[in-house]
C-alpha cells in the first residue's frame, strides 16, 4: 500500500462529510422547528384571541405573547436538532450522493493520512459535483398560516365586558309583591287558584316592565295585585277573628242567666243538663222505624234543642265562621288535631242539618271536612291515636257538650296560631315588623269587638249574639281609627240577600284609577268597584229573628 | 486492514478479467452468469446451477476448471450412486513386504473443482456425502479424515424439470451453496454465433490463465476488499428482513416465508460482494454490489410458505422485493 500525505482531495472528502453533517443537523432542526413553530404560533393566536375577547386586563400582554411565541422555538431550535450522526452513515450517504459505489465509504473508513491518493483523486470529481438534497420546507405553509392567525388575533379589537347594570328601581316592588304572594299561599290565607292568578299577573307585568320600562299601566297593575292581596289578607283576618271570637264565647254565660252560685243558676243548670241528657240519649236501634222517619225525628229533636239553647245559635255562628274561614283561608284549619277536627265535624253536621248554611258555605265546609278526614286518616296510620273516647262517636251520634267545649278550646288555640301567621303577612298598608305588629293589634281589636257583640253587656232582655249598640255614625267603635277598615260583630249587618257585612270603613272607597278612567270613557259599563260591599248600608238587627221566635206559636 | 492500492487491485482485476473473458468465449451470451460464477468462486463458495439440459452448464464448469488451471473431476449423479463412490473407499491391497492392507482409495471428491452433474438425481444419502466436504473441506471415511485440496469448489447442476426419480436437495445442503444461479437460454444472435463458430458444437478447450497459486492470491485479495460499516449493516438488515419471526417483519415475509436466511447467508453475501467489487476494480464494496447479488445468494436459502406456493411467488421474488424495500441507510 502506498500511503500518501493528505491532499486537497482528502480534505475534500472530509469537507464533504462535515458539510453533510451540518446539513443533516440543520435539516433535523428544520423538521422539528417548523411544526413546533406552527403549533406555538397557533396556540399563541388562540391565547391572544382569548385575551381580546375576554381578558381586557391582559391586553398589554398580547404583543408579548406573539413575540414570545415567535422567539421561543427559535431559541430552542439549536437544542431540538441534536442528532448524533455516525461517520459511517455520513460516508454512506456521501457515497450514495456521489455515486461512488463504495469508494467514498471505503476511504472514509480509513485515516486521512493513509488514504491512497489515486483512489482519492478518482473520488474528487464526484465529490465536487455532488448534488445536495433539497431541504424539506413542506411545513412552511403551516407556519405562515399560524403567523397569519397571530397577526389576525393581534388586529382583533379588544373587547371590554359590559358594565354591571344595576337592577331597575322598580324591581324591588315586584320582588316584594312576589314574596308576599308566596307567603300568603304558604300560610294558606289565599286559595291556590287565586294565588296562581295573581302570580301570573305579576310575571306578565314584570316582563312588560323589563321590555318597555315601568309604565303607568304597569304601576297600576302592580298596585291592583297588591290591593287584591291586601283584600284577601284582610278577609282572612276578619274571618279568623270571627271564628276566634265565636270559639271564645261559646261557653260564656248569657246576659239574663242567673249568676253562678245562686240557687236559680243551679236549678237552671240542672234543668239544662237533664234536657241535654234526654236529648242526647241514644235512640233504641231496634225500634222498627224507617230511615226517613228516623231522620225526621232526629231533625225535630235537633230543632227543639236549637230553638231552646243558646249553644245552638252559637254553634250555628261558629259553623258559619269556620266555613267562611275555610273558604277565605283554607290553610289555617289544617293545623287542628284529629280529635278536634272530629268534634268540629260533628258540630258542622249538626249545624248543616238545620239547612241554614249557604251553598257556598256548605261547599267550603265539605272541603274542609274532607281535608280533616284525610288528615285524621294519615294520623291514624302513623299510630297517633289515643283520642278514642272522642273519636268513637258514630254517625248520627250527637255531640257531647263536654267534647264540644274541649274541641272549642283546641280550635281557639289553633286559630290563635293561625292569627300569628296571618299577622306575619302584614296588613293593608303595613310593611315589615311594624306592619306585623299593627296587623296583630288590629286583629285583637277586631276579636274584642266581636266578643263584645257576642256577650251581653248587662242584665235585661238578650238581643242575641249579634246584639250591638246601634250608633248613627259610620264609626263602629272607639278603637277604630279614621281610614281603617273596621270589622263588625258577626251578624251586625245582615243583608237582605243573606250576606253579612263584616267590616266597614270610614275612609273613601278604594277605587281603581284605571277602571275609573275606563268607566269615564264608557268602556267598562259593568265594572264593579272592589269595595262595593263597604258602601252597603243595609241594617238587619240579628235579634229580630229571636223576637219572632219567642212570640211564635210553636213554643 | 489497509485498503489495496489502485495498481495492486488493477493487477488482480486483470487476472480475474482474463478468466471472465475466457468463460465468455466458452459460453456465448451468458456474461452475467459467468461473472456471478467467478464471483462465487473468488469468494470461496460453491455454486448450484439450475437450468434445462443443453444450456451449457457442464461446459461452463469444465471451461472454468481449465481456465483456472485447477484439478477437475466430474461426478454424474444417479439414483444408484453411493456415498463411497464420491468420497472413496477402503480396499484390500497387497502391499509389498507388508501383506494385504486396507488402503483408502480417494473418490472423485478429491479434486479442486468437482462438477456434481444433476445432483438431485442421487439419493439423499449420497447427497449428504457432500455436506462435510463442502463445509469443512475434508472427508471422513471410517476413522480417517482426509483433507481436500485447496482451493476446493463444488459446482453442481440440477434440472428443474423431469423431476420424476429425483430427490430435492435438503435445506442443509442448499445452504452450503454460496449462490444458486439460473441458467437461461440465449437469443437468436448468440445461437447463430454458436452455429457458425462451432461446427461440432463444442467449444475449444481454453488455455489456462490462472494456476492454483494465483487463484489463491486472488481469493486472498478478495478478503482485503473493504466492507464499509454501512454496507455491512445493510447486509445484516437485509438478511434479517427475510426472517418472519422477527418483530417488525414485513407482511410480505410473514405471508410468504416460513424460514428465513441464516447468518451463513450474510457471510456469503458479504464475500460475494467483495469479490464483485474486486472484479469491478473497486477497493470497497458498494450497496449496488449487495443488491445485485442478494437474490442469487439468499433466495435458495429461504423456505417459502404454502400460501406463497399457491400464489406462484418464488423466493427470488421475495428477495427482490426486500432489496427494494430495505433502506440502504439506517434511520
Amino acid at each position: 500500500m502506498n500511503a500518501t500525505p493528505p491532499t486537497s482531495s482528502v480534505d475534500l472528502l472530509e469537507r464533504r462529510l462535515t458539510e453533510l453533517s451540518r446539513r443533516k443537523r440543520n435539516t433535523a432542526r428544520l423538521l422539528v422547528l417548523l411544526p413546533t413553530l406552527a403549533v406555538v404560533l397557533a396556540v399563541a393566536a388562540a391565547v391572544i384571541v382569548g385575551v381580546r375577547l375576554g381578558l381586557p386586563e391582559a391586553e398589554d400582554a398580547a404583543p408579548w405573547i406573539a413575540g414570545g411565541a415567535l422567539l421561543l422555538p427559535l431559541l430552542v431550535a439549536p437544542f431540538l436538532g441534536r442528532v448524533r450522526l455516525r461517520r459511517a452513515q455520513l460516508a454512506a450517504e456521501i457515497d450514495t450522493l456521489a455515486d461512488a459505489r463504495g469508494l467514498a465509504m471505503g476511504l472514509a473508513a480509513e485515516p486521512a493520512a493513509t488514504r491512497d491518493e489515486r483512489w482519492t483523486s478518482r473520488l474528487r470529481r464526484p465529490l465536487e459535483e455532488i448534488t445536495w438534497p433539497r431541504r424539506d420546507w413542506s411545513k412552511l405553509p403551516l407556519v405562515g398560516l399560524a403567523a397569519a392567525a397571530v397577526i389576525a388575533a393581534l388586529l382583533l379589537p379588544q373587547r371590554y365586558p359590559d358594565p354591571v347594570v344595576p337592577p331597575p328601581p322598580w324591581q324591588a316592588h315586584f320582588e316584594r309583591t312576589k314574596s308576599r304572594l308566596e307567603a300568603a299561599e304558604t300560610h294558606g290565607v289565599l286559595p291556590h287558584d287565586e294565588a296562581e292568578r295573581l302570580a301570573k299577573q305579576v310575571e306578565r307585568l314584570e316582563a312588560h316592565a323589563g321590555k318597555s320600562g315601568m309604565s303607568q299601566a304597569a304601576w297600576d297593575g302592580l298596585d291592583r295585585v297588591d290591593r287584591d292581596l291586601d283584600r284577601a289578607i284582610a278577609d282572612a283576618r276578619a274571618r279568623l277573628a270571627e271564628a276566634i271570637a265565636a270559639a271564645q264565647t261559646t261557653d260564656q254565660p248569657r246576659a239574663n242567666d242567673p249568676p253562678p252560685g245562686t240557687p236559680g243558676f243551679e236549678a237552671a243548670e240542672a234543668e239544662r243538663r237533664r234536657r241535654d241528657r234526654d236529648r242526647l240519649k241514644k235512640k233504641n236501634p231496634e225500634t222498627p222505624e224507617g230511615a226517613a222517619e228516623q231522620q225526621a225525628a232526629e231533625r225535630k229533636r235537633l230543632l227543639e234543642r236549637l230553638t231552646r239553647d243558646r249553644e245552638d245559635e252559637r254553634l250555628q255562628q261558629l259553623a258559619k265562621s269556620l266555613s267562611g274561614l275555610a273558604e277565605a283561608a283554607p290553610g289555617l284549619l289544617e293545623r287542628l288535631d284529629s280529635a278536634t277536627q272530629e268534634a268540629l265535624r260533628q258540630a258542622m253536621e249538626q249545624a248543616n242539618a238545620l239547612d241554614q248554611l249557604s251553598p257556598e258555605a256548605r261547599e267550603a265546609l265539605e272541603r274542609m271536612l274532607r281535608q280533616a278526614a284525610q288528615q285524621a286518616g294519615q294520623q291514624g296510620e302513623s299510630g297517633q291515636e289515643g283520642q278514642g273516647g272522642q273519636q268513637g262517636s258514630g254517625e248520627g251520634q250527637q255531640l257531647d257538650p263536654e267534647a264540644l267545649a274541649k274541641a272549642l278550646k283546641a280550635l281557639e288555640k289553633a286559630l290563635e296560631e293561625g292569627a300569628g301567621q296571618l299577622g306575619q303577612l302584614g296588613g293593608p298598608g303595613g310593611e315589615g315588623g311594624e306592619g306585623e305588629g299593627e296587623g296583630m293589634a288590629g286583629l285583637q281589636r277586631m276579636i274584642a269587638r266581636l266578643r263584645a257583640g257576642l256577650v251581653a253587656p248587662g242584665a235585661g232582655v238578650s238581643r242575641g249574639p249579634g246584639s250591638v249598640a246601634l250608633t248613627q255614625g259610620a264609626h263602629p267603635g272607639a278603637e277604630a281609627t279614621p281610614g281603617e277598615v273596621g270589622a263588625l260583630p258577626p251578624g251586625a249587618k245582615e243583608n237582605p240577600d243573606g250576606s253579612i257585612t263584616l267590616a266597614v270603613t270610614s275612609r273613601d272607597p278604594d277605587l281603581d284609577p284605571a277602571a275609573l278612567e275606563a268607566l269615564s270613557r264608557g268602556a267598562l259599563e259593568n265594572h264593579d268597584p272592589a269595595n262595593a260591599d263597604a258602601r252597603r248600608v243595609h241594617i238587619a238587627p240579628r235579634h229580630r229573628g229571636a223576637v219572632s221566635r219567642y212570640f211564635g206559636d210553636d213554643d | 486492514m489497509a485498503m489495496m492500492t489502485e495498481p495492486e487491485l488493477q493487477a488482480l482485476q486483470t487476472q480475474a478479467q482474463a478468466v471472465l473473458d475466457g468463460l465468455d468465449q466458452i459460453l456465448y451470451g451468458q456474461e452475467a452468469l459467468t461473472r456471478q460464477v467467478l464471483t462465487a468462486l473468488l469468494a470461496g463458495g460453491h455454486v448450484l446451477l439450475e437450468g434445462l439440459p443443453g444450456l451449457g452448464k457442464t461446459e461452463l464448469v469444465k471451461g472454468l476448471a481449465h481456465l483456472s488451471g485447477l484439478d477437475f473431476k466430474r461426478v454424474q449423479f444417479t439414483p444408484d450412486l453411493l456415498p463411497g463412490d464420491i468420497t472413496g473407499n477402503h480396499i484390500l491391497q497387497d502391499v509389498p513386504g507388508q501383506g494385504r492392507q486396507l488402503v483408502f482409495r480417494k473418490g472423485p471428491i478429491f479434486a479442486q473443482i468437482v462438477l456434481a452433474d444433476e445432483i438431485n438425481r442421487a439419493s439423499p444419502k449420497t447427497q449428504s456425502a457432500l455436506l462435510e466436504a463442502m463445509q469443512e473441506r475434508s472427508v471422513t471415511v471410517l476413522d480417517a479424515t482426509h483433507r481436500l485440496p485447496a482451493p476446493f469448489f463444488v459446482l453442481a447442476t440440477q434440472n428443474p424439470v423431469e423431476l420424476d426419480g429425483t430427490y430435492p436437495l435438503p435445506e442443509a445442503q442448499l445452504d452450503r451453496f454460496h449462490v444458486k444461479l439460473e441458467v437461461t437460454g440465449v437469443g437468436q444472435d448468440v445461437l447463430t454465433r454458436i452455429l457458425l463458430s462451432r461446427p461440432d458444437g463444442r467449444p475449444e478447450t481454453p488455455a489456462p490463465v490462472l494456476d492454483t497459486e494465483r487463484l489463491l492470491t486472488l481469493m486472498a485479495a478478495v478478503q482485503r476488499i473493504a466492507l464499509p460499516e454501512a454496507v455491512a449493516e445493510y447486509i445484516a438488515r437485509l438478511v434479517d428482513a427475510t426472517r418472519p419471526e422477527v418483530v417488525g417483519a414485513s407482511a410480505l415475509v410473514k405471508d410468504n416465508v416460513r424460514w428465513g436466511a441464516s447468518p451463513r447467508a450474510a457471510i456469503a453475501l458479504a464475500g460475494c460482494a467483495r469479490a464483485a467489487a474486486l472484479l469491478a476494480g473497486r477497493p470497497s464494496v458498494g450497496f449496488a454490489d449487495v443488491k445485485a447479488l442478494a437474490p442469487a445468494v439468499i433466495a435458495h436459502r429461504l423456505i417459502k410458505s404454502y400460501e406463497a406456493g399457491l400464489r406462484g411467488l418464488t423466493t427470488r421474488d421475495v428477495v427482490g422485493e426486500l432489496v427494494g424495500a430495505v433502506p440502504e441507510l439506517a434511520s
